[in-house]
């Protein structure tokens, strides 16, 4: 009978970074020789190489995140399970409000607005932080985005933070390295602009954003942080040119948009098929839904779709009748199925307050 | 080639003899060196896999040598074959499927034995079971880390 203990440590090691984070983490707590190994760099890094990825759905609500539970078998099969709270490096009592959030492959960067912009490149997982200070020199509010480039030598995954600043007049690109804590300024010329209200969203390592070019049309581009370079991808449907378009990620391989007529509210779910570097991007309409007008999506607002759940959540804003206050809720939800698509499998669950 | 050097004879710890295609071997890189080498000749020793486990690994080893390289479905096929492979084995198989698979160095085989490990392991309690360790902490430094680590921990 051979059991694990007789395993020399590098292949205990190769079992355990199979171990998905959530058991990894209750490990943690029984034995300081897994806390250490649990905490050890080189262990981490392999660890969200290999094991098998636990979709973490975020959600963003009042200057924080939110994690969200997906769970077939559970009524509401959506529910927010737990607040991320990020607190001050100098005092643990101190919360500091989350302006932005970017999420790739488990780590989170935050934009916090305390005095100045900083920058959190955040593992909730094992709770390691790393602040960053940009540049301040701006004219207005820049976009972030963190995405991961392959050493082709080393195989080591490297992070790389992309902003995107107004400066002058001109749209720059800075590309900072956080292995090397060095930043430089990207020769790129684009037809779009990327304003720090469209966020992008982070899969397999790329950043995808819905941009308007110069005619107004919406396309999807994506940018590689091995080449530098964007891609366009694909134009997206349009019901006017006043069109919100709110991008999520489904289960790491697929993208999702939700296109909102901010005249009307009539609002559409687009799904692609799975994103790969060769196939073109193609997308398939799973609900059209005439909303209520007193709701609205904004640009980069969360959004959440879960096909196995066959359900939606969104981030919305509901316009108070009296005096048009914009009160900026995450919805809890109420199960509230406002239309279903020809199939009868995609319904539209609305999260209410 | 003649018909002979395309096969290859893997004697197992317990001197238990498979003859095999020499391409299905070749998938263990430590085959492949030895071969390279010329150090052996068309009968190679493996004095720390037993025959048992030996002819699991040569199972495994002729169904990808089929079907590496082919398209999208066949890669379904061999990932479902995969699952059936180690879904019955016991832990104490599937280790010494690690260690072979160590030894023989098939990568492919290791991460697929490691991730099955890793699958079958539910429990802190399994873990303890397997690993034959102790809680070493005081109740403080325990509950200070479930309490940092607190969304791992519900629902």
């Amino acid at each position: 009978m051979t059991t694990m203990s007789e395993l020399p440590k590098d292949l205990i090691e190769e079992i355990l970074c199979r171990v998905p984070a959530r058991s990894l983490k209750r490990l943690q707590s029984t034995c300081q020789r897994w806390n250490c190994l649990v905490n050890n760099k080189r262990f981490t890094t392999k660890h969200s190489f290999k094991t098998r990825k636990h979709f973490m759905n975020l959600m963003y609500k009042e200057s924080s995140v939110c994690l969200m539970r997906n769970n077939l078998h559970k009524s509401p099969p959506v529910k927010v399970k737990r607040e991320l709270s990020l607190t001050d490096p100098h005092s643990s009592l101190y919360q500091i409000k989350i302006w932005q959030v970017f999420h790739c492959d488990g780590l989170l960067l935050c934009v916090t607005l305390e005095e100045n912009i900083r920058l959190v490149v955040w593992n909730p997982c094992t709770g390691q932080r790393r602040w960053i200070n940009p540049c301040n020199d701006y004219t207005s509010m820049p976009s972030y985005a963190l995405g991961s480039y392959q050493d082709k030598k080393s195989n080591d995954i490297s992070y790389k933070i992309l902003t995107c600043r107004v400066y002058d007049k001109k749209q720059e690109f800075v590309m900072y390295e956080i292995t090397s804590d060095s930043s430089r300024i990207l020769d790129l010329t684009m037809d779009f602009e990327l304003d720090y209200l469209h966020w992008g969203v982070s899969l397999k390592g790329r950043t995808y954003w819905v941009v308007r070019d110069k005619e107004e049309k919406c396309l999807l581009v994506s940018f590689d942080y091995t080449t530098e370079r964007f891609e366009r991808l694909c134009l997206l449907r349009q019901f006017t040119s006043y069109t919100t378009q709110c991008l999520s990620v489904i289960r790491e391989d697929k993208l999702s948009v939700l296109s909102q007529c901010q005249t009307t509210s009539k609002t559409e779910i687009w799904v692609t098929n799975k994103i790969t570097e060769t196939k073109a991007v193609l997308w398939t309409k799973v609900l059209a839904v005439d909303l209520d007008p007193g709701f609205i999506a904004w640009h980069g607002a969360s959004f959440l779709f879960d096909e196995e759940l066959s359900c939606a959540v969104m981030a919305l804003k509901t316009i108070e009748k009296s005096g048009y206050t914009l009160l900026e809720r995450t919805v809890t939800l109420e199960k509230w199925i406002l239309k279903e698509d020809q199939t009868g499998h995609f319904y539209f669950i609305m999260l209410q307050v | 080639m003649s018909k002979s050097e395309k096969k290859i004879v893997l004697k197992s710890l317990d001197n238990e003899a498979f003859e095999v295609e020499k391409a299905v071997a070749l998938q263990s890189q430590t085959i492949w060196v030895m071969c390279e080498d010329k150090c052996v000749g068309n009968e190679i020793p493996l004095e720390n896999v037993t025959g048992q486990i030996l002819a699991k690994v040569i199972d495994y080893c002729k169904k990808h040598a089929v079907v590496d390289g082919d398209g999208d479905e066949s890669s379904e096929e061999l990932k479902n074959w995969d699952t059936e492979f180690t879904k019955n084995m016991d832990q104490s198989t599937l280790f010494n499927m690690i260690l072979a698979a160590n030894y023989l160095n098939i990568k492919s085989l290791l991460n697929l034995t490691c991730q099955a490990v890793a699958d079958k392991t539910k429990t802190i309690d399994e873990f303890h079971t397997f690993l034959n360790i102790e809680n070493n902490f005081t109740p403080e430094e325990e509950a200070q880390i479930c309490q940092e680590n607190l969304w791992a921990f519900d629902d």
